[in-house]
């Protein structure tokens, strides 16, 4: 995780909109992707086994389906807090009034979506390498046509959103005053909590509100 | 990654662009994927049927013709008349196969697989205009697990008793069907015996009889060989016999031939002659010659 706790640059930078954006998504390099996969890839194993074990009479494909459908559930949250590990020291680094915050809102919810598209790829690549029974290239296609529409966009608004959230609290960690070292570690600790906190809270209240389990079904 | 101060608008890093760029393209694939699985890019025509259970439908099930996917259900709608209204999407390459008397049911892959419509075809539909978008087909449930377990529940008990008076009946009839199988396995036994020993017997008696007759049948040659030689030579003699003696005979013939005809002109003579009349008649002539 060396490469995600990347040490902010305490530099000043351009306030235009656009480089602040590049600056972004500059960030976005093999090791945050790699990371990102490689979540998908042990989570989904985990969910997997954990499917399977108990479950020994329940056949391939559901517990395919419903390790792809519970980690496209998970994978807004997931995605967001490995984003906010990632870019929040560079986030933290930064004053800026509310009313500029809108580059890094929007960079770190494209970050997420993105993000949230290779967790995605590794989990139904892993689920289908996992129980494969020969044809890899369908079992992948099935998969992903058996991700419903509605449950799909909504993941990757939801992603959007906790990225755009984490950015925020980072963004209003940094304006605290105090400097040094362990005032910005204290502010990554507090950024991390707050943002794990709210968007757990956000989970559930999706969960309770809308009920995912049930979005495309009758 | 650090940004310095002089630092100038940019594009971003070559590894952020392919990384930008396969986000997208994984974005493109799903949204491919989940077009293609809902039939987003062929042409489909919507069937619906009614029902007054919606249990075990959901939204997004397969449809199916002959086992093969050819839709899905696409909503599922209760209806003031709390009937359930059940819309299908069928493909259009599979429109032809479906007619006004195909019949949809809730259908299963084995006991614990996937649910399904299943849609029987209508081979009547073939070469006929093909059914019309939202038409209505007559749905048929199936028997529900729990009317299926309640009546093999109360099969048990007549299954029960037909098991154990077959049990008892096997217990009291087998033995001795057994017994009587034995013994007419003995006796089969015996007699096939016999019968192999007789057919050895006859078998010798019959090569026996064989090679007698076969000795007759070539004696009876050669004598018929000699017999058909000497009938040969006889009619030879015959053949001989009758050239020598044909003259004389014909000339016998017509010395005998001549001497009929004297004697008969003989007795014709002595037939009218007197000496005769008196010898039939006695003083006959004697009262022709009285006045």
């Amino acid at each position: 995780m060396g490469a995600i706790l990347t040490p902010a640059p305490m530099a000043a930078v351009s306030d235009e909109p656009i480089p602040r954006l590049i600056r972004r998504f500059e960030r976005l390099d093999g090791r945050l992707v790699a990371t990102v996969s490689g979540t998908g890839v042990v989570v989904c194993l985990g969910f997997i086994e954990l499917l399977r074990s108990p479950l020994q009479q329940l056949s391939r494909v559901t517990i395919e389906l419903l390790a792809v459908r519970a980690l496209l559930f998970l994978g807004p949250l997931l995605v967001s807090l490995l984003l906010l590990l990632r870019d929040g020291p560079l986030l933290l680094g930064e004053r800026r009034s509310p009313g500029s915050w809108g580059p890094e809102l929007l960079a770190s919810g494209l970050l997420s979506v993105v993000l949230l598209l290779y967790y995605m790829a590794a989990v139904i690549i892993t689920a289908s390498l996992t129980l494969n029974q020969g044809d890899l290239v369908a079992e992948v296609g099935f998969l992903i046509g058996q991700l419903e529409p509605a449950r799909f966009a909504a993941a990757l608004a939801r992603a959007a959103l906790y990225g755009a959230i984490t950015a925020a609290i980072c963004l209003q960690q940094a304006r605290r005053s105090s400097s040094g070292a362990m005032a910005m570690a204290s502010r990554m600790s507090r950024s991390f909590l707050l943002g794990l906190g709210l968007l757990v809270c956000l989970d559930l209240l999706w969960t309770i509100a809308v009920d995912p389990l049930r979005i495309g079904g009758s | 990654m650090s940004v310095t101060p002089t630092a100038s608008p940019r594009r971003p890093g070559p590894q952020s662009l392919v990384f930008l760029a396969g986000g997208v393209g994984l974005l493109g694939l799903f949204v491919v994927g989940i077009a293609r699985a809902g039939n987003w890019l062929t042409p489909s025509v919507r069937l619906q049927f009614r029902t007054l259970d919606a249990a075990g439908l959901q939204t997004g099930m397969a449809v199916r013709i002959s086992g093969f996917a050819v839709g899905q259900v696409r909503r599922i709608l209760l209806q003031p008349d709390a009937q359930v209204l059940v819309e299908l999407e069928l493909r259009d390459p599979y429109r032809s196969m479906v007619g006004r008397r195909s019949r949809a049911e809730l259908a299963q892959t084995g006991l614990l697989g996937d649910s399904y419509i299943a849609i029987t075809p209508d081979p009547a539909a073939v070469g006929q205009p093909p059914i019309g978008d939202g038409e209505t087909l007559v749905f048929t449930s199936r028997p529900d697990l729990d009317d299926l377990l309640a009546e093999v529940a109360s099969s048990r008990i007549p299954l029960q008793r037909a098991v154990s008076s077959g049990l008892s009946l096997a217990e009291t009839r087998l033995p001795r069907s057994l017994d009587q199988l034995d013994r007419t396995l003995t006796a089969s036994r015996r007699l096939a015996t016999r019968l192999e020993s007789d057919a050895q017997r006859s078998s010798s008696e019959l090569n026996r009889t064989l090679a007698a007759t076969r000795q007759l049948a070539q004696r009876l040659e050669g004598r018929a060989d000699g017999t058909a030689a000497d009938l040969s030579a006889l009619i030879r003699r015959l053949e001989s016999t009758e050239t020598q003696t044909r003259p004389l005979l014909l000339q016998t013939l017509r010395e005998l031939t001549t001497m009929a005809a004297t004697t008969n002109r003989l007795v014709t003579t002595l037939n009218e002659s007197w000496l005769f009349e008196l010898i039939d008649r006695p003083g006959a002539h004697l009262k022709d010659r009285r006045p």
